[in-house]
């Protein structure tokens, strides 16, 4: 739920403006785009100069459930052959905080979230790790924004995650500007992130550390169509180098059996054989992403759909096209529903496998990872936002909200996902 | 060089795009009052908005772009 007050009624108060007169208005726009930061936002210096003691502006807490079965080629948690289990309980306790700091032009958005992961990885590592049994995760993710007499926000992003073999930090510039009277936002941002893992093989054994080295830019659009229409767009670009492969996942090789089992033609479980090897990506990869949504309004009946699409494309040859919709209904003034539908349609990438007969060159890539395959994916869900009617003394607004999804995949995967969230402005 | 190319033209087009609809714009801040309803927002609750994609992020190849990193942190390799 997007932490603004709720509508009152949403209708009555509505100020009527001036038609949209046409060129005379397109005019100003383009001289108030080229008069640059002295035109925009007049108002807003003085209030930024008023200095204050800090003060916690927004508050979201979150709990999350995601309850996940499936198979997959990749996983050793089945028969040598696969596909292995790809079963895994998260519990995610998650919190959020906006604080603005004694300068007003400094504000701190401060994300932590903490994952209890059950079988994060192939059952059979435990044998002689503990990385896939009860895995907890931590992330801390801080955004720092400084907002210019000219309304510019320029911002920080840095923070760290860790897990049992992996530990990450990541840094982060961004830039976002309102033009024409905030009719238009244009944002930028750059981040880098950095990955250190332990090289866990599909036997569980870690002989080296690993390093992956993420840069991710990202330009993003948001235009006011009319005064009940809003469209988004973003494009966004990703580099990635280092070691690329979920190291522990592995593929079937018929050939290894021979090599490596001649004795126990009818073992019944992957973990004890290596009649499989690991996965091996490429070096580098490249990932483009554009996504569009559009928002329409209806006040009449107090309902809004958000229409989205995205397109991806990267060097694995993977391409994905990903249409959605969300509908929210408010019943009454102070709770809305939503019910959202995705659908993932994805190509795979081209050296995707559910095995092999032979062994493959090693520096040629391999996967049978089931995230990489074709697969087309459905996603429903529903949500109900409450907002709460406080004692006086709780100043601020406060919502509650409950949700549900279900997430299916055409190659064996079904995840459903239970939150609820209680947000509050102060 | 061709991919860098290629980021350059995407991110002019979206520039070119901002500034040529910007133009276009004729919505006054006093006939905003539907645009900030809690529902006409790009994003929902900021919090909903990390744990839902984490879904995506982790178990779709096709992760990235979006405003947001790929590929760091989720200990696999989408």
């Amino acid at each position: 739920m997007a932490m603004r007050n709720p509508p009152v009624a949403a209708v009555g108060a509505r100020t009527e403006g001036r038609s949209a007169s046409p060129r005379w208005v397109a005019w100003l726009c383009v001289l108030t785009i080229a008069a640059g930061p002295a035109g925009v936002e007049a108002g807003r210096p003085r209030a930024l100069r008023i200095r204050r003691p800090p003060k916690i502006e927004d508050l979201w807490l979150r709990f999350t459930f995601f309850d996940q079965y499936g198979r997959g080629f990749q996983s050793k948690a089945g028969p040598p052959r696969g596909p292995g289990s790809e079963r895994l309980i998260v519990y995610q306790p998650s919190v959020m905080l906006v604080v603005r700091q004694g300068n007003p032009r400094w504000t701190h958005q401060i994300a932590f979230a903490l994952d209890v992961v059950s079988s994060a990885s192939a059952d059979g590592l435990d044998a002689v790790s503990s990385a896939s049994r009860d895995n907890e995760a931590g992330e801390l993710d801080v955004v720092s924004t400084y907002t210019t007499d000219a309304g510019t926000q320029w911002s920080l992003r840095y923070g760290f995650h860790f897990e049992e073999p992996l530990r990450s930090g990541f840094f982060g510039v961004g830039w976002a500007r309102g033009f024409a009277d905030d009719n238009t936002t244009i944002s930028y941002n750059s981040q880098f992130v950095f990955d250190s893992f332990d090289d866990i093989d599909p036997l569980g054994y870690s002989v080296v550390e690993a390093r992956r080295y993420t840069i991710s830019d990202n330009v993003s659009l948001a235009q006011v169509l009319s005064p009940t229409t809003l469209l988004g767009a973003s494009y966004g670009l990703t580099f990635q180098s280092g070691r690329l492969a979920t190291t522990w996942n592995s593929v079937y090789v018929e050939d290894a059996i021979k090599k490596h089992c001649p004795d126990d033609p009818t073992q019944s479980s992957a973990y004890d054989c290596p009649n499989r090897r690991p996965e091996r990506m490429p070096p580098t990869r490249m990932r483009h992403a554009f996504s569009l949504q559009l928002l329409q309004h209806a006040p009449r009946t107090r309902t809004t759909a958000k229409l989205g699409y995205r397109y991806y494309i990267d060097d694995f040859n993977l391409r994905a096209h990903t249409p959605s919709i969300s509908l929210y209904q408010w019943l009454g003034r102070r709770a809305y529903v939503r019910v959202t539908y995705r659908n993932h349609l994805q190509t795979g990438v081209s050296f995707y496998t559910v095995g092999t007969r032979t062994e493959i060159p090693e520096d040629m890539p391999l996967t049978a990872d089931s995230d990489l395959a074709p697969f087309s994916a459905h996603q429903f869900g529903m949500a109900a936002v409450i907002y709460l009617v406080g004692p006086r003394s709780l100043r601020g607004t406060q919502a509650l909200d409950i949700g549900y999804n279900r997430y299916q995949r055409s190659n064996d995967l079904r995840v459903n996902v239970f939150s609820i969230g209680y947000a509050r402005h102060f | 060089m061709l991919r860098s190319r290629f980021f350059v033209r995407s991110s002019r087009s979206i520039l070119l795009a901002g500034l040529v609809a910007s133009a276009c714009a004729v919505v006054d801040q006093n006939r905003r009052e539907y645009l900030a309803d809690p529902t006409m927002q790009l994003q929902d609750d900021p919090l909903e908005a990390r744990a839902g994609p984490k879904l995506w992020t982790s178990r779709e190849g096709a992760a990235g772009g979006d405003a947001k990193p790929a590929g760091g942190g989720c200990g696999c390799s989408n």
